[in-house]
């Protein structure tokens, strides 16, 4: 990964980088890709996406039926900023 | 009391009155205010154990205990136990409080245990030594300038100390056995599906299991048949009546993927533990067999993929909005980068390897080839399990190819520190249950450091490892 890509993906990854740790993650990624790489030697192809039969997972349902929840006053409690009840959160659209 | 056995003997002693169930709990109190200064196994020690042995102390005298009524435990700090502090060891979980109990801490209160307090882990379970903590560095107890191993060293460190009798720790990669094995105590990672997930803090989700951390196998067993079995709140999991029975040993077969084991990077004197413990159980009376597993040496580079994708999406909810700590900014973005930046450096790096590798143009180089090797090395365990012919029981495999190293030695390597799971990571991939067992010590600069001797068994037949662990342990 190039230090061009480090900031792409850590901007996606909603991470505040400095100059120092963009340096030290280069590094980091050079050796951890390298490693992970050796996957490749692997020949064959299973599709993740349309496979269902990983060993013992299988697919579990159930009906889209409202079950016991928290009450919401023991969620709004763990809320960081809170206005009349609501989460409070900064204003996403610009004018 | 002597010194604790078994949770099957201190329960006896509780209902024959040769101790109270406050006097057991003091003890591991008085012991942790002696020791933990130095060891740093407990992020928090909890105020109402007092209040809560009493009243296990009190359902004893009305004859309702069950055997582990009393018993107190130590619980690893991403499981969730309602009104109490969870932080996952993270900056950004530093205050939160569980609104909720995880299945595991239900069930367990339900039987009236005495929890402890929470013990130290690698921050969100990431890593193998517990220097990742965004709190404290946990310590070795056989050797202080060691680590634990990790990511549940504070539980493994907590339980061969003897701080507590019996821990809970996660187990993604190797979370449970490999620090067991470091610190010399007993590490369950039950089958994926067989313990409830619900109340654990994610990390990768077709990956984690909670496990126990205990003195010896019979408790092991004891805490995983509490804990096992189906929960509406994790969909994965399986009725209990599903997982095998074990009928007594005979005939047991062990395989050994000798080709994986005799490798360049396992230590020698690890080697030849692990070889006279071979040996051992070949005189016990099992038969040994040496058995090949092709795609395994994949297992640990496909976990690095697979692993790091998962804790991108299940790191995505920590962002400052809807609970946790919270860095104020200008604007929204801001917030999100600033609060997101207090993850520590290894939390950082594996949230952007994860979305790399699931990125558009990499996902099938990466996370699609990984996902390959996973159904590759399940057929790998599937044959050796069934074959028709050559049908092995359960699989031998060193815990870890090193004995606890230094603090501070693999910190800045990132693979360095990987390859510490090299032999944990496939029982999590395939989803198999696996255990290691306390199996001697190799002698480091004069201090003996213990070794652990890990089993791994078909799907659902935890029996098994408790079978031959039993024996092994004679």
């Amino acid at each position: 990964m190039k230090r061009e890509e480090i900031k792409h993906v850590a901007e996606l990854s909603r991470i505040e980088l400095t100059p120092e740790e963009e340096i030290a993650l280069e590094a980091d990624f050079k050796k951890i890709l390298s490693y992970i790489d050796q996957i490749q030697e692997v020949s064959g192809f299973v599709d993740a996406t349309t496979d269902t039969t990983v060993g013992e997972l299988r697919n579990v349902t159930r009906n889209d039926k409202a079950e016991d929840v928290l009450p919401s006053k023991e969620v709004t409690e763990l809320f960081p900023k809170i206005e009349s009840g609501y989460l409070a959160v900064k204003k996403v659209l610009q004018q | 009391m002597k010194e604790f056995q078994t949770i099957k003997k201190t329960h006896k002693d509780l209902l024959d009155r040769r101790i109270s169930v406050l006097e057991l709990c003091d003890l591991y109190i008085e012991r942790i205010k002696d020791k933990d200064g130095e060891i740093s196994a407990f992020l928090e020690v909890f105020d109402d154990v007092k209040d809560r042995a009493s009243e296990a102390q009190k359902c004893i005298d009305e004859g309702k205990a069950t055997v582990l009524t009393g018993i107190p435990i130590a619980v690893k700090d991403n499981i969730l136990i309602k009104d109490r502090k969870v932080s996952a060891a993270s900056a950004l979980l530093k205050d939160f409080i569980a609104p909720y109990d995880s299945t595991v801490a239900e069930k367990l209160k339900k039987e009236k245990v005495v929890f402890l307090g929470r013990t130290n882990m690698d921050e969100f379970a990431m890593g193998a030594s517990t220097e990742k903590s965004a709190f404290a560095v946990t310590r070795n107890p056989n050797d202080h300038t060691r680590v634990p191993g990790g990511s549940s060293g504070g539980s493994a460190a907590a339980v061969s100390a003897g701080l507590a009798p019996v821990a809970l720790g996660s187990d993604t990669g190797g979370s449970v056995r490999q620090p067991a094995s470091f610190c010399g105590c007993v590490g369950l990672k039950p089958t994926y599906g067989s313990v409830s997930r619900f109340g654990l803090i994610a990390m990768g989700s077709s990956l984690d299991q909670i496990g126990p951390l205990t003195k010896n196998v019979s408790d092991s067993e004891v805490v995983f048949d509490l804990l096992s079995g189906k929960d509406p709140l994790d969909s994965t999991t399986y009725e209990k009546s599903v997982f095998g029975e074990d009928k007594g040993a005979g005939h047991t077969t062990i395989g050994v993927p000798w080709h994986l084991i005799e490798q360049d990077g396992v230590d020698k004197d690890v080697l030849e533990n692990f070889k006279n413990n071979v040996s051992k159980l070949e005189k016990e009376g099992y038969k040994i067999r040496e058995i090949e597993l092709p795609h395994l040496k994949y297992t640990l580079s496909a976990y690095y993929v697979l692993v790091q994708a998962e804790i991108s999406s299940n790191m995505a909810r920590f962002d400052g909005i809807r609970y946790g700590t919270k860095v104020e900014g200008k604007d929204l973005l801001e917030e999100y980068m600033k609060t997101r930046s207090l993850f520590g450096k290894e939390v950082k790096r594996r949230i952007m390897a994860g979305n790399y590798v699931l990125s558009a143009g990499y996902y099938d180089t990466y996370y699609n080839k990984a996902y390959t090797v996973r159904r590759f090395a399940i057929s790998d365990f599937e044959k050796v399990f069934t074959d028709a012919k050559k049908k092995v029981d359960a699989v031998a495999f060193p815990t870890s190819p090193v004995p606890a190293f230094k603090i501070g030695e693999r910190n800045e390597d990132p693979v360095q520190m990987y390859m510490a799971d090299v032999f944990t990571v496939p029982a999590n991939i395939a989803g198999i249950p696996a255990i290691s067992i306390p199996a001697g010590n190799v002698e480091r600069e004069g201090r003996k450091l213990p070794v652990g001797f890990q089993l791994m068994a078909p799907w659902k037949r935890e029996d098994t490892l408790f079978s031959i662990g039993r024996s092994f342990e004679k």
